[in-house]
């Protein structure tokens, strides 16, 4: 359908041609019907007519026709014909248009009009009546002497000139007012879509007027029938969306900006210190050290970055494996213990070797990685870790449990935001802030889920995936168990 | 001249302080907000470089308690933020300048020197003294017509005496305003500093820098 307007038209006036045409069709078919039977009453009339004329005197009957009386008979163009036989199949009388010729009628005449269609002498078109009339006697006497009256073959045949142009002029009114009325249709059917698809093009030109760069909270454009009620609900919904998202992008956007500022100053500044000074090749060894740091530090930011827009179009692939979860927490805590002991903190690892879960093992160890590494930079001094499986309503999940006591729930909506800190002076300097962003991305791309959780002032970090279920229930268990305290 | 650096990139830090100091001028490093109010409560800077996201706490809770500080320093605000809120909100919070990262060294070294400048009330980069013509900027300096040939620490020096010439600047001062916390001088650093300064004016140097016994040193 390629436009409304078009369907809606011609179904319109396609439903009401069609309509029109059927109704126009039963009123010819009805008025011809009792044109006709009208015509063939006049002609049963004509016999009746034609009887009253006929006497009977003793044997003899008397047939008392005159043209002045039935005219129709003696027209020089278009006559009508009428023939009297008695019942021996004695001629009676014929009108003078017949020229001595013969109507033909039916073999077996009965008392009530018979009626026919069939060519007329002079070859048109008619239509013929034939009663057996009794003759009316004069003489008055009754008695058995009197003779019977005799029995009269009256046949009629008629031109059917007039009906045929009363039923050509009912056709051609039947048709202009079909087609009056199909105009009218068309005209109240173009305004009445016109009218109806009003709210749809108020729909149009509001959302042709939203800026992108403003997108309103609700389109608000007034009263709206109810089919388009859904519609306008869903681009509401549909705005909000991409409001959300474009105000997420321009923010990461800005952030990502915003963090390549000080590395960028640090690197210039460096630089242009060196460089001003070409006689103290110490300090420009020093800058040249700076100016490395600087840019390991910003490509591994950038590195994430690609990482992440990679994710966000779906170009990476993933492998999907068993992967020792209970190896890789104790290999990826025994990299992070020096961390610990620096921040004089307690870690209990409570994921026993040989746990098995599905997933990417890449995947599985950066995310695991950034959980434990977060858990123990941002855990406080003196605090402790725990890493442990828990049972959860669809399966296992692994947690990271630390306390967070300057986190608020209201924080964990932001965790997995590119560059989200919860101090934002950035004290963290050393912390890209884009581990969690990169976690939630990849554990989304793989079917795994990491949610975060905050109770009374200890922060989890969960993840979770497919196949993370029965296999390990009898380990996880158990590990579980132990962990409780 | 005396400059405290409140910026928790240390690698800036550590850049900065090594450029403005072959100027001339005495830096202190402060990486946080709370040490570097403490440092600026605590010490006659002349110029307060600022960074606004500060651990601790941040550089316009700096700014706010710097308020009531008499002889408060001049304050630029050195940060990533260039929206133009941030900008009319630190200048309306005190800051007298405000330069976005990043930043070019040189314009950094122009402001600060612009601030010195308008914390002595002069409006040129050269100041003239007598015979003494000190471009501040260029770290050229001519006396009787002839060049000196000076330190980027006797240039900083000179220049102090200068800005504040005809005041009789104490040795404390000097000391505060030469020479950063981390490395204060012995008794007689300024005194040695001041006899070399006169014997590179020539003849004429222990006239134009004048000793006021037991309170300090006069320019011109």
């Amino acid at each position: 359908m390629k436009s409304i307007r078009t369907f809606l038209l011609l179904r319109l006036l396609g439903g009401a041609s069609l309509v029109l045409a059927c109704a126009g069709l039963v009123v010819y078919l009805v008025v011809t019907r009792s044109l006709e039977a009208q015509f063939d009453r006049n002609l049963a009339n004509r016999i009746q007519g034609i009887a009253s004329i006929l006497f009977q005197e003793q044997d003899h009957v008397e047939f008392e026709f005159s043209e002045q009386i039935m005219p129709e008979y003696g027209r020089p163009d278009c006559p009508d014909y009428f023939e009297l036989w008695f019942k021996d199949g004695r001629l009676l009388e014929r009108s003078e248009s017949l020229r001595g010729e013969d109507l033909k009628y039916p073999s077996t005449p009965s008392d009530t009009p018979m009626h026919w269609a069939a060519a007329l002498p002079d070859g048109r078109p008619g239509r013929y009546v034939a009663r057996m009339l009794e003759v009316h006697h004069v003489s008055p006497e009754e008695g058995p002497d009197r003779p019977q009256a005799a029995q009269i073959l009256a046949v009629i045949g008629s031109g059917l000139e007039d009906l045929v142009a009363s039923e050509r002029e009912l056709l051609a009114n039947c048709i202009l007012v079909s087609l009056a009325l199909i105009a009218l249709i068309a005209g109240l059917s173009w305004t009445a879509v016109d009218r109806g698809l009003e709210p749809a093009k108020r729909l149009a030109a509001r959302l042709d007027a939203i800026n992108v760069r403003h997108l309103p909270e609700r389109l608000d454009i007034g009263e709206l029938p109810r089919e388009l009620k859904p519609v306008a609900d869903k681009t509401d919904a549909l705005i909000q969306r991409v409001d959300t998202a474009l105000k997420r992008e321009r923010r990461t956007t800005a952030d990502i900006a915003h963090e390549l500022r000080t590395p960028i100053s640090e690197v210039l500044t460096a630089s242009e210190v060196a460089l001003r000074d070409a006689r103290d090749v110490d300090g420009a060894m020093k800058a040249l050290a700076t100016i490395r740091n600087v840019a390991w530090r910003m490509g591994r930011s950038v590195s994430t970055l690609l990482k992440l827009a990679r994710l966000d179009m779906g170009a990476e692939k993933f492998d999907r494996e068993r992967v020792d979860l209970g190896e890789l927490v104790a290999e990826l805590l025994r990299a992070l213990a020096a961390l610990g002991r620096e921040r004089d903190l307690q870690v209990d690892n409570c994921v026993e070797l040989s746990e098995r879960v599905d997933g990417d093992r890449e995947v599985v160890r950066i995310v695991v990685s950034n959980l434990l590494s977060n858990a123990l930079y941002y855990s406080p001094r003196a605090g402790r870790v725990e890493c442990r499986l828990d049972r959860a309503r669809d399966g296992w999940r692994f947690v990271v449990e630390n306390e967070a006591p300057d986190l608020l729930p209201a924080d964990l909506a932001a965790l997995s935001d590119p560059f989200w800190r919860k101090d934002h002076a950035r004290a963290d300097r050393d912390r890209s802030g884009l581990g969690l962003a990169l976690s939630r991305a990849l554990a989304d791309k793989t079917e795994m889920r990491l949610e975060f959780e905050l109770e009374a002032g200890l922060f989890r970090a969960m993840l979770s995936g497919n196949g993370w279920s029965a296999a390990d229930s009898a380990t996880a268990s158990r590990t579980h168990e132990r962990a409780a305290p | 001249m005396r400059v405290l650096i409140v910026e928790d990139s240390q690698t800036l830090c550590e850049s900065l302080r090594v450029g403005l100091s072959r100027e001339g001028f005495a830096v202190d490093i402060a990486c946080d907000g709370e040490l570097g109010l403490s440092y600026a409560r605590n010490n006659p800077y002349d110029v307060l470089v600022l960074d606004l996201m500060l651990p601790k706490l941040d550089g316009m809770s700096v700014l706010a308690r710097l308020r009531d500080k008499p002889d408060r320093p001049h304050v630029l605000i050195l940060t990533a933020n260039d929206r133009v809120q941030d900008r009319v909100s630190g200048l309306n919070n005190g800051a007298d300048d405000y330069l976005v990262k990043p930043f070019a060294f040189e314009e950094l070294l122009a402001r600060i020197h612009a601030l010195v400048r308008r914390r002595y009330e002069k409006t040129s980069s050269v100041v003239h003294v007598g015979a003494l013509e000190l471009d501040v900027v260029a770290h050229r300096a001519t006396f009787a017509g002839g060049a000196l040939d000076l330190t980027a620490r006797e240039h900083a020096l000179l220049e102090y005496l200068a800005v504040r010439k005809g005041q009789t600047v104490t040795r404390e001062e000097i000391e505060d305003h030469i020479y950063g916390v981390n490395r204060l001088p012995s008794s007689n650093t300024v005194d040695s500093a001041i006899c070399i300064l006169r014997s590179k004016l020539g003849p004429d140097g222990k006239d134009f820098i004048r000793t006021k016994r037991g309170q300090g040193y006069v320019l011109g």
